[in-house]
């Protein structure tokens, strides 16, 4: 069983699969906070609008771009 | 990296391009979408099969010009220059998004979006949904919806009845579209509505519910979902940069697909919004043309394909009762959460940015621009390009600095 953490939490994955649609599935629409500190979630689907990033091993990406690999670690609430 | 022919975007429109131009040349297509397909494909290996002699590179993004005939790119292994001695942008469209209130609370997305990201595998089973926003691709999204098992419980149209009449009698000359639209609206004749359109999100840390308009009356629907689309907008980002003249934001090519600029086609979405079969055919003219080969036998396709794009403009024109959805409170900026009544007495995208940060954040401008061409522009429902400026995209400060050619 492939797993990833999610904010610090493990999660089993479907390898290669949207990072996004993960959390969408998990019950977890926001994925980050505005910067006047509103809920916000990912939008377009499409890598345009920003809104879904997440940070994934140290680095800020779309979670829309993002494929889901083996022991991947993801925090959300990217700035 | 190198190559004959590079094609930007692995949509319809470059899949077809790297398809006619493998003929003759060696292609390389990149995408920045983890695979190729662009939005209607998605996760369709069939239709994006490709020959031997052309390269697919996805999770790449360009991120600008660099030299003459080379791009600056980012790869997951870093910054590279791409070389190349002719590129095919198909760099295809996003949504328009039209603010209204509280349209920044979780589970307000796009309309293509819900198409995408149920593609991509969201569970939607028993959600309940209201799409909304202009164009047949509401009619699409949501019998794919339904298909997977959520509830549509209302499509609103922004058109009135009687464009979305013509429109379906208009296409009627179309048989592949017309069969299309009206297998599609049958469907969803009892929950479809016209000259309609969301007025508020409703809800705590997530939506809950919608208030739309349709007609004098205002309706509330308790909902999990809101799916809202007001049409498709070009990305013509690079394009811009490279030096391609547009109109009305859409590059202008030639009966070759050739833009103004030496060396460099367009095809897809970025010339005209038109669907599938516009992006298709014009990519294999591109494809043919940028090789050498001849195109003469694509013209007559491609002109049909331009009449869909004209009906489809004409019927589904925005209305500047639209114009009345944001408030002064209304986020416009989602990036930088400017409000409308920051901007609203600006005309100027230029000014409104230095003022107020509009457009300043990561998506630059990509989804408040046309939403702030839209409010405060003079015509009724232009949406004209606001200027772009590199990288395409916001990245890391060292993809800016490429150490090596791979």
């Amino acid at each position: 069983m492939k797993q990833i953490l999610i904010n610090g939490k493990p999660q089993e994955i479907e390898e290669g699969a949207s990072l996004l649609v993960l959390l969408l599935n998990n019950g977890q629409p926001t994925q980050r906070h505005s910067v006047s500190g509103a809920n916000r979630c990912g939008i377009c689907g499409m890598g345009i609008c920003f809104e879904c990033r997440v940070t994934v091993d140290g680095k800020v990406v779309r979670a829309c771009q993002t494929g889901c690999h083996e022991g991947m670690e993801v925090w959300t609430d990217a700035r | 990296m190198r190559a004959e022919v590079a094609i930007i975007g692995a949509g319809p429109a470059g899949i077809s391009a790297a398809r006619a131009a493998a003929r003759k040349a060696q292609v390389l297509v990149l995408d920045d979408n983890l695979r190729p397909g662009g939005q209607i494909w998605r996760r369709n290996p069939l239709l994006t099969a490709l020959p031997e002699n052309v390269t697919l590179k996805t999770r790449v993004r360009v991120l600008g010009p660099w030299q003459e005939h080379s791009l600056l790119l980012e790869t997951p292994d870093g910054p590279t220059i791409l070389d190349y001695d002719r590129l095919i942008l198909a760099t295809g469209a996003r949504e328009l998004f039209l603010p209204f209130k509280d349209w920044t609370l979780a589970n307000v997305i796009g309309a293509g979006a819900l198409q995408a990201l149920i593609k991509e595998g969201w569970n939607i089973r028993g959600k309940r949904i209201v799409i909304a926003g202009t164009g047949p691709l509401l009619l699409a999204v949501a019998a794919l919806a339904r298909k997977q098992g959520g509830k549509v419980l209302r499509i609103l149209e922004q058109a009135p009845a009687n464009r979305v009449l013509a429109f379906a009698c208009q296409t009627a000359l179309y048989p592949s579209k017309s069969a299309q639209a009206i297998s599609l609206g049958f469907g969803a004749f009892q929950n479809y509505r016209t000259s309609s359109f969301i007025v508020e999100a409703i809800g705590q840390d997530r939506l809950s519910a919608v208030t739309y308009q349709d007609g004098d009356k205002r309706y509330h629907v308790d909902c999990d979902i809101a799916a809202v689309g007001y049409g498709l907008i070009p990305n013509n980002e690079l394009a811009g940069l490279l030096g391609c003249r547009t109109r009305e934001g859409y590059v202008v090519v030639d009966n070759d697909q050739r833009s103004t600029v030496a060396n460099l086609f367009a095809a897809g979405e970025i010339t005209g919004i038109g669907g599938v079969e516009k992006s298709t055919i014009e990519g294999e003219i591109a494809g043919l043309r940028s090789t050498g080969q001849c195109a003469d036998h694509c013209s007559r396709q491609r002109d049909r394909s331009w009449q869909f794009a004209k009906i489809l403009e004409k019927n589904f024109r925005l209305s500047p009762a639209l114009k009345n959805l944001a408030t002064d409170d209304t986020i416009l900026c989602r990036c930088e959460d400017v409000s409308f009544g920051e901007v609203k007495q600006f005309h100027d995208w230029r000014l409104a940015k230095l003022q107020c940060r509009i457009g300043m954040g990561p998506c630059q401008g990509r989804v408040c621009g046309p939403a702030f061409s839209f409010l405060r522009g003079t015509g009724s429902s232009n949406v004209e390009p606001v200027p772009v400026r590199p990288p395409v995209f916001a990245t890391h400060l060292q993809n800016l600095t490429p150490k090596q050619k791979l």
